[in-house]
């Protein structure tokens, strides 16, 4: 069933971590845990998580990024313009916007039976377009107050990002061993013969893209709290860092394959990356080029490691 | 399956064989919508906005029509064999900013840049080719990474800053006229035609709708697959490098973003020109058609003042309607 393990992706986290460890003084204060590890990539990874669910059922979803970037702004600008609610009511109409583009993706590949590469991309850019029509450019506040919610610590002691991950495993755990997520698995490997079997493929794929979108919107709410403003002209760059860390985490593009968690797991190799290079000392120029070829070196990786394993 | 489409109980096959060399092997009915839109767009604007059919309105039209055929065009091969390719507008970035970079505003070095430009063109689209086809990394993975590459690659080669205009020669090779169209356009209907003909009658394209049709009934005909694919990346990084010169040239300077917004344009006038999505379907000149009708939809909404984000948003729609309409009913599922 899950067969990529992520452990190319622990693999890499790890050796990543030792490099930056041994490259700073005060590894193990606040400060480094929760910033610059647990915070940066909280964001990414829940929308990895939202997408990898979408992947392994094999479908696509272009739009993360654009989703992600659309909440950002109509939070943003929802709060610097004052309009009423506050932010935590605003914050649940996001949530809910992404709902609603979660099931306009998912009524186009499940109902309409469109390919996901166009429907999705096609979403991807009218989202785009929308959120430059709310924020021609970036700019924007956000109340400290929930800044602090998202990316501070409970306590002072236990990092909220922490407690957002622990629950994060929780839920993909659960996922897993459900039949909802047995499902997942086996429309991606073979959505006829799931069909076949009785399992209400559209209805699951329907859900499936509801459920990223959800993810989408929680990673759309905390990368708000983390940027402190809004900027609709992110969509690219995260669409290529969500599917780098989906990838580096070891899940198939072609569906049916990978554990949900390597998501996480990817998305943690991607942020040590940036880390580690900047760290070290490198041009931020570098950035992109890195994640390019992390993105295509790890589905190279991957393929050839299941080819060698897939042999008698 | 019938075999002859244009038999028909009414007809003979006399009549059958006429239809047939008339139209030759054009998917007639794919390639209407885009050409049934334009005329559409056009009753609109010669209602609405008078001044954009004028001839130095057309000239416009046409200008930014030609940028965006070639975009298509170069969208159009990669899609017709089942990828994609999202790298278009950093091929074209890349193109611009080199050329402008070693021209340093003088007309001689044209003579051998823009060969070396259409060249490195061919090589990224190599690239492309070989991950995707080779490596059998997703297409869009594939793209994705590789315009990031060159993302970084160009902003580490001009530490952030654009320097120099693009030389004169290369303006009045985008711009200039000759009996009062631009220069641009005149060589967009000739390698629009050029390629539209390529496509239908030589081998090499047939054998590319094959690829892109049906690989496994393409690889037993004994049509090399592979090689086919890796040359639709080829060429697709040949276009993009042309319409990186032909950009720089109009504009006269090059920056990373200036070919940002052909991307959508591309995948749009593809969709919209009646190519099948996942390949196999699609001609040029729907492409063509394709990319007219958004060009004049561009310069419509630009006429009404519309902010950037609606003409995404319209071309998305675009998107989705062209893709439902043309998608095949699926038995089963």
């Amino acid at each position: 069933m899950a067969y990529n393990r992520p452990t190319l992706g622990i693999v890499l986290f790890l050796v990543l971590l030792v490099i930056y460890a041994t490259k700073t003084k005060n590894f193990f204060t606040m400060f480094q845990l929760k910033d610059i590890i647990l915070n940066s990539t909280l964001a990414i990874a829940l929308a990895a998580v939202g997408s990898c669910i979408v992947l392994i059922s094999g479908g696509f979803d272009l739009s993360a990024g654009a989703t992600v970037v659309l909440l950002n702004v109509t939070l943003v600008t929802a709060y610097t313009r004052g309009a009423p609610g506050g932010i935590i009511l605003w914050s649940v109409i996001c949530l809910a916007i992404a709902i609603v583009v979660g099931l306009a993706n998912g009524f186009l590949v499940a109902i309409i039976r469109l390919p996901p590469i166009i429907a999705t991309l096609a979403m991807s850019f009218i989202l785009q377009g929308i959120a430059l029509l709310v924020m021609p450019t970036p700019t924007g506040m956000v109340p400290p107050e929930y800044i602090d919610f998202w990316t501070g610590a409970v306590g002072g002691i236990i990092p909220a990002s922490l407690i957002f991950f622990i629950l994060l495993f929780l839920f993909l755990f659960v996922l897993k061993n459900s039949s909802f997520g047995t499902n997942i698995y086996a429309i991606g490997s073979d959505e006829y013969a799931a069909f076949l079997n009785g399992i209400p493929v559209v209805r699951v794929k329907l859900a499936v893209y509801v459920l990223a979108a959800f993810f989408y919107g929680l990673s759309g709410l905390y990368f708000t709290a983390q940027m402190g403003s809004g900027d609709a002209t992110l969509a690219s760059p995260l669409l290529l860092s969500i599917l780098a860390a989906v990838v580096v985490g070891g899940i198939s593009i072609g569906g049916g394959k990978g554990a949900f968690s390597g998501s996480i797991v990817g998305a943690a190799v991607m942020n040590m990356t940036v880390v580690v290079l900047f760290v070290v000392g490198v041009s931020s120029y570098w950035g992109p080029i890195a994640n390019g070829i992390v993105l295509i070196g790890a589905v190279v990786l991957t393929a050839f490691w299941n080819r060698r394993a897939t042999k008698p | 399956m019938k075999l002859f489409k244009h038999a028909r109980p009414g007809n003979s096959p006399e009549q059958a064989r006429a239809v047939r060399a008339l139209i030759g092997n054009l998917p007639v009915s794919r390639l209407l919508s885009s050409w049934a839109f334009i005329a559409v767009l056009a009753g609109f604007s010669a209602i609405f906005v008078r001044h954009i059919l004028s001839p130095q309105g057309m000239n416009s039209i046409l200008l930014l029509t030609s940028m965006m055929a070639m975009a298509s065009l170069a969208q159009g091969f990669v899609i017709l064999v089942g990828g994609i390719d999202l790298s278009i507008p950093m091929i074209a970035a890349y193109s611009g900013i080199f050329l402008n970079w070693f021209a340093k505003n003088q007309n001689g070095p044209l003579v051998w840049l823009i060969p070396v430009v259409l060249a490195f063109g061919c090589a990224i689209g190599a690239i492309n080719g070989a991950g995707v086809v080779f490596l059998r990394v997703h297409p869009i993975v594939m793209t994705m990474g590789v315009a990031a590459i060159l993302e970084g690659a160009i902003m580490l080669f001009t530490s952030g800053t654009s320097k120099g205009n693009a030389p004169a020669a290369l303006g009045w090779f985008v711009a200039g006229e000759i009996g009062g169209v631009y220069v641009s356009v005149l060589v967009m209907i000739l390698l629009a035609v050029v390629v539209g003909l390529f496509q239908s009658y030589s081998a090499f394209g047939r054998r590319l709708y094959a690829v892109g049709n049906n690989r496994r009934a393409a690889k037993l005909a004994g049509v090399r697959v592979k090689l086919y694919e890796f040359l639709a990346y080829v060429l697709c990084g040949f276009f993009a490098s042309v319409l990186g010169i032909m950009i720089t040239g109009f504009v006269r300077q090059a920056y990373i973003k200036m070919a940002s917004q052909y991307l959508l344009v591309s995948i749009a006038a593809v969709a919209v020109g009646g190519a099948q999505m996942n390949g196999g379907k699609g001609h040029h000149i729907g492409t063509l058609g394709g990319a007219i009708m958004l060009s004049l939809l561009s310069v419509i909404l630009a006429a009404f003042m519309m902010p950037e984000g609606v003409r995404n948003i319209v071309f998305g729609f675009i998107i989705l309607v062209a893709v439902i309409g043309i998608r095949e009913k699926k038995v089963g599922l």
